[in-house]
């Protein structure tokens, strides 16, 4: 595989994840801000930045938005209730998922994005079981199901992501971790990039239903408090790319 | 030669002249899909060419020196290459990102006629990618003349080039090349 491929998709991310884990270590708010600029950076390599947005990749910087909503709504939950966080995160996932509604608002994109938004919204653990192990693994799913099947581009961009939480995954097994955990809502803001990842593989480069919906399973141990439901990504991404796999045959590949 | 082998063959070449070399009869054409081809040439890694085409499209031109005018539009998902794979690749945002701009369009801005009154060039634009870029194309009559049906037909090659990265898709340049050359074999039902 070329460097051309691997640098914006892999080194790149795996390094500035690395400095953001350690810069972040002492200062954990700040460390969804530092992961959401890694990934931008691989973003801005792969896509370019294009003004006005001509495409509905060209949307997705408008995450940092998003992220700041959601962060400054989590931040002062306490204040605003869990009713108006709620909402407020809703009009984060609708800035994400605008492009994605623009293009193709029929029942089964409004009903995804509606799934999606109960995993992401609904009421949460106080803290995840091993998130970054979850975003890590449903992340490299989707890179691997859109690059065999669909969008390369879109699977460098979900590489990117699963490149950058691949140290703090790591880190989450060990017993004394070296880098800042991933919490929300860290966790959160890359939870929902990569929602939004999977909604613009399904709409734009057509990954089949099947395969969608066990991806998104994939990231419903983010909101299950038990230790052993992260177990559920692995089999869930397994079985999203065996089923592309099982579909493909030998005039699949060129 | 014998004498009616010989009348024969001039009468052929006479009928075959009269449908080839008359210029078209001025008026509105519709591009009739059936006998149509849109077709893309691309290079593959340095290596070869792949020819791929477009299965829906639909369009007319004008034919009237000084008012001459074309527009064609082209269906982004019927882009063919002959793989089932590679060309969802290409319906996806990676290259003609199909949902997002489903129509790729043409349309002249100006076209120049011959002594004959037959079109040989067009300059106009070309809509693509959400971009809009000028495009010629070089146009060669091919023939005119009434089909066995009582309409009126009339048949041009259009060709141009066009660099890709122009019109935002950029993708993968290292591998398949920029310029696209584009062949157009038009046929128009006079209306």
């Amino acid at each position: 595989m070329s460097m051309e491929l691997l640098l914006p998709s892999l080194i790149l991310p795996l390094l500035l994840g690395l400095l953001a884990g350690v810069l972040c270590r002492a200062h954990p708010l700040w460390l969804g801000s530092g992961l959401l600029a890694t990934w931008l950076a691989s973003f801005f390599w792969l896509q370019g930045l294009h003004w006005p947005p001509v495409e509905a990749l060209d949307w997705l910087p408008a995450i940092g938005l998003a992220g700041v909503l959601a962060g400054l709504s989590a931040k002062h939950r306490a204040r605003l209730g869990n009713r108006t966080h709620a909402v407020v995160l809703v009009c984060a996932l609708l800035i994400l998922a605008w492009p994605v509604l623009r293009h193709g608002a029929d029942a089964l994109t409004l009903g995804g994005l509606l799934a999606a938004a109960i995993v992401g919204i609904a009421s949460a653990p106080a803290t995840q079981q091993r998130p970054a192990s979850v975003l890590t693994v449903g992340a490299g799913g989707l890179a691997l199901a859109t690059a065999l099947d669909g969008s390369l581009l879109l699977g460098q961009l979900a590489a990117a992501l699963a490149s950058l939480t691949l140290s703090f995954a790591l880190t989450e097994w060990r017993q004394q971790p070296l880098l800042a955990r991933l919490e929300p809502p860290a966790s959160r803001l890359l939870g929902l990039l990569l929602i939004v990842l999977l909604a613009h593989a399904w709409l734009y480069a057509e990954l089949p239903p099947g395969p969608s919906l066990l991806l998104l399973l994939a990231l419903l141990p983010l909101r299950l408090p038990t230790p052993r439901a992260a177990l559920l990504s692995p089999l869930a991404v397994a079985s999203a790319l065996a089923w592309l796999l099982l579909g493909a045959d030998e005039s699949s590949y060129y | 030669m014998k004498p009616l082998t010989r009348i024969l063959a001039t009468a052929t070449l006479a009928l075959a002249a009269s449908q080839t070399q008359a210029a078209a009869e001025p008026g509105h054409y519709r591009i009739d899909p059936a006998h149509t081809s849109i077709l893309f040439t691309v290079g593959h890694l340095n290596t070869s060419r792949l020819v791929g085409r477009f299965n829906r499209f639909e369009g007319e031109f004008v034919l009237q020196p000084g008012q001459g005018r074309i527009d064609i539009r082209i269906d982004t998902a019927s882009v063919d290459t002959n793989h089932q794979k590679r060309d969802k690749h290409l319906r996806s945002p990676d290259f003609f990102n199909a949902r997002q701009f489903p129509q790729m369009r043409f349309v002249s801005q100006q076209i120049r006629f011959n002594q004959n009154g037959e079109p040989v060039a067009a300059e106009g634009r070309l809509s693509l990618h959400g971009k809009q870029r000028p495009v010629s194309l070089k146009i060669t009559p091919v023939g005119a003349g009434k089909d066995p049906w009582g309409g009126y037909r009339a048949g041009y090659t259009a060709t141009t080039t066009i660099k890709r990265s122009d019109f935002g898709m950029d993708y993968m340049l290292g591998g398949i090349g920029d310029e696209i050359a584009i062949t157009l074999e038009v046929e128009g039902i006079k209306q």
